[in-house]
């Protein structure tokens, strides 16, 4: 279905169209696309995963189908304007059965309200409930990647049967296997990982039932005492009793602004070590002040040592809780130059997520907003305080008129500058797809933003491929190497549509080196790790090990460097969460390797 | 009678408009402009809105005007300037609705067929500005300037245009005119405060800002700017000045043109952004107006009353608010909001007991509804109801763990009912959980004091306590001050605590408050005969007799559409 802009609604492309290897002559295209058709259909009639090797020219390719991916969102929609409706969902990208590659959790929706699915606008998929793909991909010895990811949810146990959000992945009790904590419109789940492929929900022994709307939730270890507490986002108060009709100008029955609902608190869990966590929300000062949350991104802004929480809230200013060292955390969004935008106003900040984006080894801030607004760039200047530079670096002008929920900094093209992929998707009914007749007209493109180096950001969207003109109602994003090929890869999930595995076929043309940052005594990902890699001639290069930011997803622990035209490295760095700072030298390019906390050799902190 | 009234304006039509067959989405008027094209100027074909939901009084609004499109269309002598005043007449229509898509394309032909006219232009780059196609707003608002480079509205978004673009140099070129303009306003000079900040020139963004201030000084908005300027001059401590300040009050932009497009937003919902407006400016006649035309269009809808009556009593007409408030209840009995908004009427005209009847029933219907526990638990308080009061507050603190105020009340409630090993426990309870909440900590200092049971003072930790917010400087300075008295009294430390309350004493006459300074005085003579207090709040004392607060004003339900 061509529209106006050139631009194709989802589901109407032609899906064999891209990644097929030649030339981009017409006639030359059709004969290919009949050849791959066939080659498709004889590799499937053996039972062998056919893959597509991609055009040179395409950055990212959606290998969603090849890979075995068949998630499709179902929002609950019945015509009543529900606002959870227009919000979820996210994705995970973990290694649950600790074989080196990144497995899937992608989060599911349920039907709405007193209504019965079968009064559903979108028919679901039947079970709902979120699902668990195992990556069980082959590298072949040509060099290349047969994508395959098998749906284990039956066998792994995990019953994710609420309105599911989001979700965040880490090792909450250091037993080296990696748990799961799912975010709803209801009551959240904490499911542990047993080890075996299995899975055991624990949420009430844990202590970890947040009731309400959790959006996302992030581990950190905000006291750094080697355990993983928890912080989870909470929105506002919505409840079927008490709703709110609201219209569009027009009188048109519409959704309602967040502003429409009362803001619940989000809460901060203390780990005891135990398998268990103590809601230390109000002693905290984190109850204090909420405003609605949709992201979360947890990193040492100010440049202490002590782990600090950003929290992106829509259409209410921002917070940047300051660590105090003592339990406790103080709101300093406001006077640090991120709680508003550059004129002072409370933008509907959606997800988050910080990096070194400006390349000066401090935790910028990139928050994307909705459509007429524009996502910010908070510089930081490593204290801590920051600058709005949504217009200087032209994110402003590329992202004004899309209404951008996820966002990842990743280095797509490796070249030692951290890129920008946003996710997009409409809150507000888009005109010319509802003229057109469709049931959720709020479908958009994805957007890559390129990093120069300088400041600058361009938007390169409409050369990375089939994947950033397919129109789609984006939510969350998790962002990893899920082939280790070097390359980040992306995984979005649209709301009422599909779930895209978007593989990056340019990370592995330049020099990379990757790491796992697991602990001492505890063989888990150590969040909130500082990695710097020393190169000769070039600047340093930090990133941070993480898995939050983004939008109800999260990403990819191990931190991944591109070294673009200077690969020669004369050591790399790590600030672990514990104050230790450690050296490398000699370690390997183009492959991950692990660093335990303790292998390297000890230096003072910078 | 809508259906009446459009048969009516077909008619009217009819005879102007007979070669253009209509059907009842009115299709043939969306397609004339295409006919329209066949003279010199090409035309493009302006879509049409999906109606779907829409409400009927702004259906019949729209298809009026597309009428009115078509007849124009249709009649051959139509000079081009009335052809375009046509379009754009419908292009304002869409705009006042939100169907952007349609109302840019009216303007673009109403543009082409009379490019003279400025509005066209203006009203394109107003929308595209809006929807963020930046460049294409630049170059509207550049064609509208060269019909009228003195437009001070145009020239301010303009600049603003170019700010986004980061075209410093062309941003300050238009606030520079606009300046130049004899209806200038403060927003000139904000933008040139802005080119002034994005160049690190700090002691002229101050310069400009302080004027715009000056100007315009309910324009809160400015602070922000005044604070990133104070933060870039390094002067943090005023920085945090101008951000307590700061507020969402935007300089004003005298704009004729936008004020035509809201006077065309009718219906239900064009309405009740009216009156919200009014209501917010206190201008209550106009929002009763807007309120009663509602009523006009839909006389079932018992939030209309509901928002008639809260205009009435903020326009001192009690009685005629309470029968509008009835009215609401007749059609929906069940509405807890409205029994709430009837008990803070009868609060304001002194009718209390019939107050709480109000505020049980809104809690019958919604025990949920937190503000009508605090009302009822202030009103049960004031009443000498401890008990009951100091469940209320209970509940709200249970509903809303976030509220210190609910806490530290809850416990107010039980010192006046003398129950003070119970306050000193609450007290603890909400310091505990509120570590940096001033009045918790002083009440539980003054408490720790004075309190008139032995088993519940705590000399020693009152004074730590009130200490530490004397030397953060925390909390009323009063309250604090009267509080370490008590507590040196306590301490045994009885000329300092007769001192430091003569100091209090001396200040609040210095000050002509006489009253409270009287207040004060048998404490001092207390301490001056080496007596401790023993009554940590007086009887009287305010806190015992919380005033209600007010009823927020009405906000109409904002949908994502309607979001900046």
């Amino acid at each position: 279905m061509p529209t106006t802009s050139g631009r194709e609604i989802s589901g109407a492309a032609f899906e064999f169209s891209e990644g097929v290897p030649g030339n981009n002559v017409m006639s030359d295209r059709i004969s290919r696309r009949g050849f791959v058709k066939m080659g498709a259909a004889t590799a499937l009639s053996r039972g062998i995963a056919f893959a597509v090797p991609p055009t040179p020219e395409e950055i990212f390719s959606d290998r969603t189908k090849e890979a075995g991916i068949d998630f499709v969102h179902f929002n609950g929609m019945s015509g009543s304007h529900f606002y959870p409706e227009t919000m979820g969902s996210g994705v995970a990208l973990f290694d649950y059965d600790n074989d080196g590659d990144l497995d899937m959790f992608i989060v599911q929706g349920a039907m709405l309200g007193p209504v019965d699915v079968s009064k559903a606008v979108f028919h679901p998929q039947l079970p709902l409930r979120g699902r668990l793909y195992r990556n069980d991909s082959v590298h072949n010895a040509d060099g290349t990647c047969t994508l395959k990811f098998v749906d284990v949810t039956e066998e792994s146990g995990i019953r994710a049967q609420g309105y599911g959000m989001g979700v965040t992945a880490a090792d909450f009790n250091n037993d080296g296997w990696v748990d799961l904590y799912i975010t709803n419109f209801g009551h959240n789940q904490m499911w542990r990982n047993n080890g075996d492929g299995t899975f055991t929900d624990v949420t009430t022994e844990s202590g970890t039932d947040v009731p309400g709307w959790s959006i996302c939730a992030a581990f950190v270890d905000y006291d750094r005492d080697g355990w993983l507490d928890l912080f989870v986002a909470n929105y506002i108060d919505f409840r079927f009793t008490h709703l709110t009709r609201c219209s569009s100008p027009s009188g048109a029955v519409d959704y309602c602004s967040p502003l429409e609902y009362n803001p619940i608190p989000n809460r901060l869990f203390r780990n005891r070590r135990d398998g268990t966590f103590e809601d230390v929300t109000t002693r905290s000062g984190i109850g204090g002040e909420f405003n609605g949350a949709m992201g979360v991104v947890c990193a040492d802004f100010n440049g202490d040592g002590w782990p600090d929480i950003f929290v992106s809230d829509d259409f209410r200013p921002n917070q940047l809780w300051i660590n105090q060292h003592d339990g406790t955390f103080k709101n300093d969004a406001l006077i640090a130059g991120c709680a508003l935008d550059r004129d002072g106003n409370p933008q509907s900040s959606m997800g988050v997520d910080a990096g070194d984006l400006l390349g000066r080894g401090f935790e910028d801030l990139v928050v994307p907003t909705m459509a007429g607004q524009h996502a910010d760039l908070y510089s930081n200047d490593g204290k801590g305080s920051f600058d709005d530079m949504s217009y200087e670096s032209g994110i402003a002008l590329a992202t004004r008129r899309d209404t951008g929920f996820s966002v990842g900094m990743l280095d797509y093209d490796n070249d030692g500058w951290l890129d920008l992929f946003i996710v997009n998707g409409a809150v507000r009914i888009i005109e010319e797809q509802a003229r057109k007749g469709s049931l959720y007209p709020y479908a958009q493109s994805n957007l890559l933003l390129h990093n120069n180096g300088k400041g600058r950001f361009e938007d390169v969207s409409s050369r990375a491929g089939s994947a950033f003109s397919r129109l789609e109602v984006g939510r969350g994003a998790a962002f990893g190497d899920i082939d280790n090929d070097g390359g980040i890869d992306v995984v979005v999930v649209n709301n009422s549509g599909p779930a895209r595995l978007l593989m990056n076929n340019v990370g592995h043309r330049k020099p990379w080196i990757g790491f796992r940052m697991v602990g001492d005594k505890y063989h888990r990902d150590m969040l909130g790790t500082r990695v710097a890699v020393f190169r000769r001639d070039a600047p340093t290069l930090w990133r941070r090990v993480h898995t939050d930011g983004s939008y109800c997803s999260s990403s990819d622990p191990r931190v991944l460097f591109g070294l673009g035209d200077a690969p020669e490295i004369t050591k790399v760095q790590a600030h672990w969460v514990s104050g230790r700072v450690e050296e490398w030298t000699g370690l390997p390019l183009r492959k991950y390797t692990t660093l335990r906390e303790g292998s390297g050799t000890a230096r003072s902190a910078l | 009678m809508i259906r009446a009234r459009y048969a009516m304006v077909v008619t009217l039509f009819a005879g102007i408009a007979a070669s253009i067959a209509m059907n009842s989405d009115f299709s043939a008027a969306q397609n004339a402009p295409a006919r329209a094209a066949s003279g010199q100027v090409d035309m493009l074909e302006v879509p049409q809105p999906d109606l779907t939901g829409v409400d009927p009084f702004v259906q019949e609004q729209i298809r009026a005007s597309q009428i009115a499109l078509a007849a124009t269309l249709a009649h051959a002598d139509a000079s081009r300037a009335r052809r375009a005043e046509a379009f754009g007449n419908l292009g304002q229509i869409y705009q006042a609705y939100g169907f952007e898509d349609a109302a840019l394309s009216c303007y673009a032909n109403a543009a082409r067929l009379d490019p003279e006219s400025f509005r066209w232009f203006y009203y394109s780059g107003y929308l595209r500005q809006t929807n963020g196609d930046t460049e294409a707003a630049v170059s509207d608002y550049q064609h509208a300037l060269a019909l009228q480079p003195t437009n001070n509205p145009a020239l301010l978004r303009l600049g603003n245009v170019e700010l986004t673009l980061d075209h410093l140099d062309a941003a300050r070129q238009w606030f520079t005119k606009a300046m130049a303009q004899r209806d200038s306003s403060a927003a000139a000079l904000i933008g040139l405060g802005k080119v002034a900040l994005r160049e690190h020139q700090y002691a002229a963004a101050l310069k400009y800002f302080t004027e715009a201030l000056t100007r315009e000084p309910q324009a809160s908005s400015i602070h922000y700017q005044l604070a990133m300027t104070y933060r870039g001059l390094g002067d943090l401590a005023r920085m945090q000045e101008q951000l307590q300040a700061r507020g969402d009050v935007e300089p004003t932009i005298q704009d004729p043109l936008l004020d035509e497009i809201n006077v065309l937003k009718q219906g239900k919902f064009g309405l009740l952004e009216r009156a919200g407006t009014a209501m917010r400016d206190n201008r209550f006649a106009d929002a009763l107006t807007a309120y009663r035309q509602m009523v006009s269009l839909d006389p079932s809808d018992p939030i209309t009353y509901k928002y008639m009556g809260l205009a009435l009593a903020r326009s001192g007409k009690p009685d005629e608010a309470l029968k509008e408030y009835a009215h609401s209840l007749d059609l929906d009995p069940n509405n807890a909001t409205v029994h709430y908004d009837i008990g803070v009427l009868l609060i304001e005209t002194k009718k209390e007991a019939e107050a709480i009847s109000h505020f049980q029933r809104a809690l019958n219907l919604d025990p949920g509804l937190v503000a009508a526990h605090f009302q009822l638990a202030n009103l049960l308080m004031r009443e000498r109801k401890d008990a009951d009061a100091e469940h209320e507050y209970g509940v709200v603190a249970a509903l809303e763990p976030q509220n210190g105020l609910a806490r530290l009340m809850q416990a107010m409630a039980a010192v006046h009912s003398g129950s003070y090993a119970r306050a000193r426990a609450l007290l603890e309870d909400a310091a505990a959980a509120f570590p940096t909440d001033a009045d918790i900590a002083n009440s539980l200092a003054r408490l720790l004091a004075a309190a008139p049971d032995r088993a519940v003072r705590d000399q020693s930790r009152a004074l730590s306590i009130v200490q530490n917010l004397v030397n953060n400087q925390q909390g009323d300075a009063l309250e604090v001050g009267i509080t370490l008295a008590m507590a040196l009294a306590a301490a045994g430390r009885f000329h300092e605590a007769a001192g430091y309350q003569q100091a209090i004493i001396q200040q609040l006459e210095s000050s002509r408050q006489f009253d409270l300074a009287r207040v004060l005085r048998p404490n001092l003579a207390r301490y001056q005969q080496g007596k401790t207090c023993q009554v940590p709040w007086a009887g009287d004392d305010p806190i015992f007799a919380p005033v209600p607060s007010e009823v927020p004003l009405p906000v109409e339900p904002k949908a994502m559409a309607t979001r900046p």
